[in-house]
């Protein structure tokens, strides 16, 4: 900081100076002690000495001014810094006096020139203007981040143009309405369009990306392109265990309603029931304790068979938050009752959906199963999760023809789809995995045992 | 000054009712505790519940005085009233204060104030003495390292003017925290 030198109070009655002559000239590197100006006092002329070491970098009063004791008269610039700056800081404005332009001018010139040069950079006096540092106050930061919301987006109404928390909740009310909206709106356009032929318009905007939308896209583009997929396909006849599923419900159901049995299955008396997917991931489970080879992952020298089956299920998160998917997972599924299963992935099926999950809940996972069958989905195939080696991609339970004993009849066909690594797994190896597993969803009571 | 003092607790009574109850709790406290009583409080009369009624007001316990939505007020002592004052005048500008008061200092209930900013995001606090290294400064420092992530703006602190105590009764009671101060911290706090 340059330092400030103003008209001193030289005796006890001075109200004001005037500086009949100064000494230094603008430019001039002074030491402490030496004489500055000549300052008359209501009593005499004094001289005024310097109680620092620098260059002069202004010279703040002309001579013959009367000034006000404590009025600046010269900005003195210290070692490093640059005179330039310390002017800029104080910027007098006055004109130096004509007898002195062309003489201080050239030193001044000279000097700021070594002194720039002797300068470091990072000492310039003035921070540097138009920063592009935003300022955001914490409770507004934290709002923006929960919404994935990005601040140089938001105009700041608070001090020095701060975004404070009005501002944020501007943004959100704002962009939070398109995105629930919008797939009732996009329908409602729709049928509009079909009963009143008017026209339908799409809303273009560039939606930002959630950082799950970026691990989405980085895990899963590593994946189809470092990994080679192939996929294996059977249907298997759903009759008999979306029966045994029904049964097994409603007994669930009864045993909840006459609660004081108080089973473990009814906590607080609510029935819990299986869906088909508890019944996958259970069949799944015991189709890999017969084909270890499926659970197993790629390390590039090795092929690892993992000791337990982990099966990470996956969980589509609403639209509303964001959409997304997240994949906990049911850790040591082969030892773990199809009660256990299904508890579990309840309860971290609503954590996910909450966005509550921690990492220890997502990771760990040897195989992963992808349902899409309460969606009306046939068939599709799933992407691979690193560092697993398959994953089974389900259908939905479909009434159609099927051919039993030659004979057509009705059947309920579900399709499961493995997608595996080639390099970890061969087509024979999947398709034996997938027999076992259309067997054991074919002849379910096993599941239940 | 005295609350630096290790294992030394401080109790700050504005009310009757919260003078009786931290009393019987200082009493039966086996620490020594000073008991801070605002001398222009001594004649201040409110409801207590009656005698029978045995009633203890555990330290380290603040009471929210009264509720709102946009700004948290801690008030320490006599300046409660002050706020209290203040916090009607600005609900008249819709401006709803969370008016809190500590009532011990040593144990401090920095919890309830936390809470409160949760929901408010704006802080003021009032304190009967000069801004250097006063009580207020010393709530508002924890509040910063627990509740940072909640607040929207800078805490005001409401003190005394930085001037000596003046000898003249009327121009006394405007250096102190009064509640036009209070209203315009809240108002500055809260970006109205």
């Amino acid at each position: 900081m340059p330092i400030e030198i103003t008209m001193p109070r030289l005796s006890d009655t001075m109200e004001e100076g005037t500086l009949i002559k100064w000494r230094v000239r603008a430019g001039d590197k002074i030491s402490s002690g030496d004489v500055l100006a000549d300052i008359e006092t209501d009593k005499a002329t004094m001289e005024l000495q310097s109680y620092d070491d620098g260059t002069v970098a202004q010279l703040a009063v002309n001579e013959g001014e009367t000034v006000p004791v404590g009025q600046l008269i010269l900005v003195l610039a210290k070692e490093f810094e640059s005179i330039e700056n310390a002017v800029a800081a104080f910027d007098s404005g006055v004109d130096v006096g004509a007898t002195t332009p062309t003489v201080a001018e050239e030193s001044v010139s000279k000097e700021s020139a070594s002194a720039t040069t002797t300068a470091a950079s990072p000492v310039q006096a003035a921070p540097p203007s138009g920063a592009e540092r935003i300022r955001v106050s914490p409770v507004a930061r934290k709002i923006a981040e929960e919404h994935q919301l990005d601040l140089t987006t938001v105009r700041g109404t608070g001090p020095d143009g701060r975004i404070i928390k009005r501002d944020v909740l501007a943004v959100v009310g704002s962009a939070g309405a398109p995105a629930a909206p919008s797939p009732t709106a996009t329908t409602a356009g729709v049928s509009a369009a079909t009963v009143s032929g008017g026209l339908v318009s799409l809303e273009g905007k560039a939606v930002p990306l959630t950082n799950m939308r970026k691990t989405i896209a980085r895990r899963l583009l590593e994946s189809k392109t470092t990994i080679p997929h192939f996929t294996v396909t059977v249907s298997v006849a759903m009759d008999s265990l979306l029966d045994l599923r029904a049964t097994v419900n409603a007994q669930l159901a009864e045993e909840s309603g006459s609660s004081d049995s108080g089973g473990a299955a009814s906590a607080g008396g609510r029935a819990m029931k299986l869906s088909v997917n508890d019944f996958v991931v259970r069949a799944s489970a015991l189709a890999l304790v017969q084909h270890p080879a499926i659970n197993a992952s790629w390390t590039g020298d090795t092929i690892l068979h993992y000791g337990t089956i982990n099966i990470g299920v996956v969980v589509a998160l609403p639209q509303e938050k964001g959409g997304g998917l997240v994949v906990p997972t049911i850790r040591d599924v082969s030892n773990k009752s199809l009660q256990q299963i299904s508890e579990e992935t309840r309860t971290v099926a609503k954590k996910a959906r909450e966005q509550r999950l921690g990492p220890q809940e997502m990771s760990d996972a040897t195989f992963t199963v992808s349902n899409l069958g309460m969606l009306g989905v046939e068939h599709f195939e799933a992407i691979i999760n690193p560092p697993q080696s398959a994953i089974l991609a389900v259908g939905a339970a479909i009434e159609t023809p099927v051919v039993r004993d030659g004979q057509i009849v009705l059947g309920r066909e579900m399709t499961c789809t493995l997608s595996a690594d080639h390099r970890v797994i061969d087509g024979v190896m999947a398709a034996q995995f997938l027999r076992t597993l259309k067997q054991t969803l074919e002849n379910p009571a096993v599941l239940l045992m | 000054m005295f609350c630096s003092i290790p294992g030394l607790k401080l109790a700050m009574p504005s009310t009757p009712r919260d003078a009786k109850g931290l009393l019987k709790t200082a009493i039966r406290d086996d620490d020594p505790v000073f008991f801070l009583e605002s001398q222009r409080l001594l004649g201040f009369k409110d409801p207590v519940p009656p005698r029978e009624e045995e009633y203890l007001i555990p330290f380290g316990q603040a009471e929210i005085k009264r509720h709102g939505d946009d700004c948290t007020t801690v008030a320490l002592g006599r300046a409660l009233h002050f706020a209290l004052e203040a916090a009607v005048q600005l609900a008249a500008d819709g401006i709803y204060c969370e008016v809190i008061k500590p009532r011990t200092i040593r144990p401090l209930d920095i919890d309830t104030v936390v809470a409160s900013i949760q929901t408010t995001n704006y802080m003021v606090v009032v304190d009967q003495r000069w801004p250097f290294a006063s009580l207020a400064a010393e709530i508002t420092v924890p509040v910063y390292e627990r509740a940072m992530d909640e607040l929207d703006n800078k805490i005001i602190r409401v003190n005394n003017d930085d001037v000596p105590a003046p000898y003249a009764q009327q121009i006394q009671q405007e250096m102190l925290p009064n509640a036009p101060k209070i209203c315009e911290a809240a108002r500055q706090a809260t970006y109205a």
